[in-house]
């Protein structure tokens, strides 16, 4: 009993809204109220439901609504909207060849949209990786500008080891020709100091570049910057330390040019028998 | 654009559909609830006696609402056939293509349901649904045309990027092959000075005794090999005497008539210049003739031939000669 109360309002409620909104609902109770009129004949009132000029109008709407969504789906989509209410006026008319129709455009519409979708993420991904590839070159240039640089420094460097190489012979040569040469007149002697101070020249200018000469005489034996030819007895030096220099090294500031050729002491006398 | 965007649509399956296909079941449920109310609806309407004039009128209730059920019926024999030509479709279509057509067609059979039912909450509802699926595909439109933008900036960062990278690799090759030459010019043009003594103390000590001449020669001996360690780094003396003068390679301090050479022709040198490869490392200081050069014809051969057998010599004459000068 308390159910039955409370499904009546809510029939009513339904009811009064489509008929107010709706004139299809108007036709509806003219047809009823033609069947009410003869209830003997069902079929008759269908009949009459065809035949009446009201009916012809709604056809004709139709069928101009179905050709608009042909014409215009074939270069755009019609507004949903539309769609809707052309959908909700062929149902209430029972066209199915328009509804028919609007179900195919709405279905383009959604595959349209998963289409749009599938697009959209293909855009975002390939500007992703877009960013990260300029990162990555970016990077890549970075470094290729410092790599550059250092490598520049190292030619450089390697230049100027090459070049001053070449030149160190003239050292050996002037050394040679010192020990060599003993002035004996006075004229000599003049002559000898005209080439000192050509020696002197050159030995500023490799100064200058960054020569420096190994320190070799009094000092531990390093084989980083000595190269010993021979070991001998020495009262002078203890064993271990430089006690000749044979031949004068270089270094080209950190860079070690030519090492130096030297005796190295074994000591004196006691020690080496003693060893 | 729309006729790309179509294509692409036959070939790209659409990844919304999961979804979209969890709430039309949904709403099928409710539907099916929905149902039920219209019986319980006629069970009520027996109570009322027909002979009053109200009731009457809840006759016309009655057949209306078989009217709609009749309507309902029609409907449903029908949605065997569509659910029918929904699977047609699939089995034509991709695997992935199968939900989107059964999402639209289930969402319009409730559609179809909630009219019959007058059930306005619930045709709102699917109407916003479906209107959501274009506001959703304007809205991506709108966000592709947006990313398209920037698509094209990142594409032209990229091309510009890498152009600047080819571009630093070629500039950096050229750059070190000119800096091999630099370094080494720069170097040697340090030891420059140290030859010019050289010459000038060839030119300049005059030995006069055995003892005088060896230490002489012991110490050009030294010169020669550095001209020889220059030479073997590519420096290259710059041709004086006898050629024409050159502003690229000469430095002229002096201008001297001469019948020996043609006017604008190098007559004597004064300072050594040399050049490394195609880089002037210093330019040579000449005298250049202001002519009239040779006007003997008898004189040309024996200048010619003496030129060819001894062009140092030559020189050295003409040195020893000025130094002689200067020595008186």
């Amino acid at each position: 009993m308390a159910a039955t109360f409370c499904a009546g309002p809510a029939a009513s409620a339904a009811v009064n809204p489509s008929s107010a909104g709706c004139r299809p609902q108007n036709l509806t109770r003219a047809a009823v109220l033609s069947a009410c009129w003869r209830p003997s004949r069902p079929t008759p009132a269908f009949v009459s439901l065809r035949r009446p000029n009201a009916e012809l109008r709604p056809l004709r709407v139709a069928a101009g609504s179905g050709v608009d969504p042909k014409v215009v789906n074939g270069e755009d989509f019609p507004p949903m909207k539309d769609l809707i209410q052309l959908y909700r006026t062929a149902f209430l008319e029972g066209n199915e060849e328009v509804l028919g129709v609007v179900e195919k455009a709405i279905t383009a519409v959604e595959k349209e949209k998963s289409t749009i979708a599938s697009q959209f993420e293909s855009i975002t991904t390939e500007i992703t990786s877009g960013k990260e590839k300029f990162i990555r070159l970016n990077a890549d240039l970075e470094n290729f500008r410092k790599q550059t640089e250092k490598d520049r420094a190292k030619l450089t460097s390697n230049i100027r080891v090459e070049v001053v190489q070449s030149l160190l012979p003239l050292v050996d040569s002037f050394e040679k020709t010192n020990l060599e040469n003993t002035p004996e007149t006075e004229k000599e002697q003049k002559i000898s100091a005209s080439y000192q101070g050509i020696y002197k020249q050159l030995v500023e200018t490799l100064r200058y570049l960054g020569v420096g000469v190994v320190e070799t005489v009094g000092k531990p034996f390093d084989p980083s910057v000595h190269e010993a030819i021979s070991r001998e007895a020495s009262m002078q030096f203890k064993a271990g330390i430089v006690m000749h220099e044979v031949r004068r090294g270089f270094h080209l500031k950190e860079r070690l040019l030519r090492p130096a050729t030297v005796k190295v002491s074994t000591g004196s006398g006691k020690q080496s028998a003693s060893s | 654009m729309a006729a790309l965007l179509r294509t692409a649509a036959a070939l790209v399956p659409p990844p919304s559909s999961p979804l979209s296909a969890r709430e039309p079941r949904g709403r099928c449920l409710r539907l099916a609830c929905s149902r039920r109310a219209p019986v319980r609806q006629l069970r009520a309407w027996p109570l009322p006696t027909p002979h009053v004039f109200g009731r009457s009128g809840g006759r016309f209730r009655r057949l209306s609402v078989t009217e709609a059920e009749e309507a309902a019926q029609t409907a449903a024999q029908e949605d065997p056939e569509t659910e029918v030509t929904g699977e047609s479709a699939a089995d034509d279509s991709a695997g992935s293509t199968d939900e989107t057509p059964s999402i639209i067609v289930t969402t319009l059979q409730s559609y179809r349901v909630a009219l019959i039912n007058d059930d306005d909450a619930k045709a709102a509802e699917i109407e916003s649904f479906l209107l959501s699926i274009e506001d959703e595909k304007n809205s991506l439109l709108n966000k592709i045309t947006a990313l398209d933008v920037e698509l094209a900036t990142q594409r032209e960062r990229i091309l510009r990027i890498s152009a600047d990278f080819d571009n630093f690799r070629k500039r950096t090759e050229n750059e070190k092959l000119n800096m091999m030459e630099n370094v080494q010019g720069e170097l040697i043009e340090s030891f420059l000075p140290v030859l010019d003594n050289f010459e000038r103390a060839k030119m300049q000590i005059k030995v006069e005794t055995e003892g005088e001449e060896k230490i002489n020669n012991s110490y050009q001996s030294i010169n020669k090999q550095f001209i020889e360690i220059l030479n073997s780094l590519g420096v290259e003396d710059v041709e004086t005497v006898g050629k024409p003068f050159d502003p690229m390679l000469h430095e002229a301090i002096m201008r001297e008539e001469s019948s020996e050479y043609e006017e604008g022709i190098i007559l004597q040198e004064f300072r050594k210049g040399f050049k490394l490869g195609e880089r002037l490392l210093r330019p040579a200081m000449v005298k250049v003739s202001a002519g009239p050069g040779p006007e003997n014809s008898g004189d040309d051969d024996p200048t010619v031939v003496e030129d060819s057998v001894a062009p140092q010599k030559v020189e050295d004459v003409e040195e020893d000669g000025f130094d002689d000068g200067d020595a008186e």
